[in-house]
């Protein structure tokens, strides 16, 4: 057990069977998902979940962040290597506290600890993308209105408004969320992002470095079948990466059609009882 | 214009915790949210419209209504109905250690300028602690979401002027949502189940929705013990905390909100009831994002609200 990579944990529960050990997580119930038995491509209602669940995947990735191996700690959920940085993301945007390795750019140490201390702790909004990483852990759901698909994030409670018939505002106050709209375009929804206040992460383990105000993500949600939903993600962000977009992130998700969107706050006090109770019992070394 | 004195300071950081910075030093100056600012605004009663409605369309966004004649609408001093006496066990299990904002009776203070104590404005009554003898008017004391913890209902309510709430049913009608704009809470409204048999405490509960002739009956428990009820009283509340909200469309433009609140636990067999809101209706372009960030409460702390309430966070 890395203690410090249970900091990229936003969700006490989870981070709680991450700290007592795989003992735990054998012992967590899953909750089943079924099939079901209509779909309409043009529907993304429902909640949904990777097809294996847990924090596996996020300690592999973050085991695997370090200079040498930066290239590869996006495999196999983000195809493509990061675009080059511009001098003035690497001037105004990287992570204070990652900066004590290397990594793809030279400058950033990508382990869960430096994400953790540097933003994670003190239950700042996530927004998107990072919040997909985070479906490693806990689901989502859609809801379809006349006007807007909502995406509930059980982690954290974060939700966000995809607008259907409007573009955006031509003048957009800066937000962790941005703003959302969507269209469809033939069975493939794509949402267009614009107007973060460029203080959230990217992603949770790997990126060393926020995102700007000029961040632009571009989703494209497609239905495969009756139980499952792919994501193919791009994003964009002039101040960091120039004119080169960062394609390549592609999910999978599952239907979920007996589960609900459970709460799961990030409280404070929640958390520095859980660093009490868990976290600094478990950082002593054992006898 | 006139320096903001330690009653505005304290006032303001409570109320606008957690907004960025900029945001929040703009609303500092804004004579609108503020409650000192409110009881002296004109009052420009709202007409009732004549628009024709459906009584059981809820759905839209609404906003506290400031200007309802005789009305606050601020926190819960609209309340006039006093607190069930505690149990014991409340008395030794709930109470604060103090409280940042007045109470709703208790030990009226003598020298509303006493230092250490924060009375809310002249119209109100300012105590020194209320009735179950918690301190009033801390700076230090508790308020909801002192470090951006959730505010769950009705703590939510007392904030309800400040930011709207949009109701939504849902396409197939089996739940309304309900988002708030202040700290952008939501919580599930299940229209066609009843409460779970056995709940897990959660900070908003488990809300079933009913109609009951012309007035949506909400009724929520499964909360748990780390919320507010109004930060004007001075205990949490327990586990076995039951709010019923009734919710009634007066016209197409506004819903009045009636709350009475039961607590076995903290109050036996006794409820509180008398609890109002009315709300308007609003623009649904009027819903922005408020989020409560930790890292920039902790900057505004420092930065606007300390200087202003003279004390060191």
């Amino acid at each position: 057990m890395q203690p410090s990579l249970i900091a990229i944990m936003p969700i006490v529960a989870l981070g709680t069977a991450v700290a007592l050990g795989s003992a735990v997580l054998e012992q967590t119930p899953v909750r089943p998902h079924q099939k079901s038995e209509s779909f309409n491509l043009r529907d993304l209602s429902g909640v949904w979940w990777v097809e294996n669940p847990g924090p596996e995947k996020l300690m592999a990735r973050g085991r695997q962040g370090d200079a040498s191996k930066c290239q590869t700690c996006h495999i196999p959920d983000h195809t493509m290597p990061e675009p080059p940085l511009t001098p003035w993301a690497k001037e105004h945007l990287l992570i204070p506290d990652a900066m004590s390795e290397g990594d793809a750019h030279g400058a950033l140490k990508v382990d869960g600890a430096s994400m953790g201390t540097a933003q994670r702790n003190e239950c700042d909004p996530i927004g998107v993308p990072a919040q997909f990483w985070y479906t490693q852990l806990a689901p989502f759901e859609f809801v379809t209105t006349s006007d807007r698909i909502f995406q509930f994030f059980e982690n954290r409670r974060e939700w966000r408004a995809i607008w259907l018939n409007r573009d955006h505002p031509s003048s957009l106050d800066p937000t962790y969320l941005g703003d959302s709209v969507g269209k469809w375009d033939g069975n493939t929804l794509i949402v267009d992002t614009i107007g973060y206040n460029g203080k959230d992460i990217i992603e949770p383990v790997g990126v060393g470095h926020l995102m700007s105000d000029a961040f632009h993500l571009v989703e494209h949600w497609h239905r495969l079948s009756g139980e499952k939903i792919e994501l193919d993600a791009t994003y964009y962000d002039q101040k960091v990466w120039g004119d080169k977009p960062w394609g390549g992130l592609k999910m999978e998700f599952m239907i979920q059609p007996n589960m609900q969107i459970e709460e799961s706050y990030c409280s404070p006090e929640d958390n520095a009882e859980f660093e009490e109770r868990f976290m600094k019992p478990a950082a002593q070394p054992k006898r | 214009m006139k320096p903001l004195g330690p009653k505005r300071g304290i006032l303001v950081r409570n109320c606008f915790a957690g907004a960025a910075v900029a945001s929040i030093a703009a609303l500092v100056f804004s004579p609108v949210l503020h409650p000192q600012s409110q009881s002296t605004a004109p009052a420009t009663s709202k007409a009732a419209s004549s628009q024709r409605f459906d009584a059981h369309d809820m759905t839209g966004t609404w906003r506290g209504e400031v200007a309802h004649p005789g009305y606050r609408d601020w926190a819960s001093y609209d309340q006039t109905i006093p607190e069930p006496p505690l149990t014991d066990w409340a008395k030794q299990h709930l109470l604060y250690k103090s409280i940042s904002h007045d109470s709703l009776g208790g030990t009226p203070l003598p020298d509303k300028d006493r230092p250490g104590h924060i009375c809310p404005n002249n119209q109100d009554p300012c105590y020194s602690a209320d009735p179950n003898g918690v301190p009033t008017n801390d700076i230090n004391g508790e308020y909801p979401a002192k470090d951006c913890e959730p505010l769950s209902t009705p703590a939510m309510y007392d904030y309800a002027s400040i930011g709207p709430m949009e109701i939504l049913l849902t396409r197939e009608g089996d739940r309304m949502f309900q988002f708030f704009e202040y700290h952008r809470e939501w919580r599930t409204w299940w229209l066609n189940r009843d409460h779970p048999k056995d709940l897990d405490p959660t900070y908003e509960g488990d809300s079933t929705a009913r109609w009951n002739g012309n007035t949506l009956v909400v009724d929520t428990i499964g909360y748990n013990s780390k919320t507010m009820i109004t930060q004007n009283v001075g205990h949490s509340k327990s586990e076995s905390f039951h709010l019923v909200e009734r919710f009634t469309l007066t016209d197409h433009d506004h819903v009045t909100l009636d709350m009475t609140y039961y607590d076995p636990q903290a109050w036996g067999d006794k409820s509180w009831p008398g609890f109002r809101k009315y709300f308007q209706r609003a623009p649904k372009e009027d819903f922005d994002e408020f989020i409560c960030s930790p890292r920039e409460y902790q900057e505004y702390n420092k930065r606007v609200a300390a200087p202003l309430d003279g004390h060191p966070q």
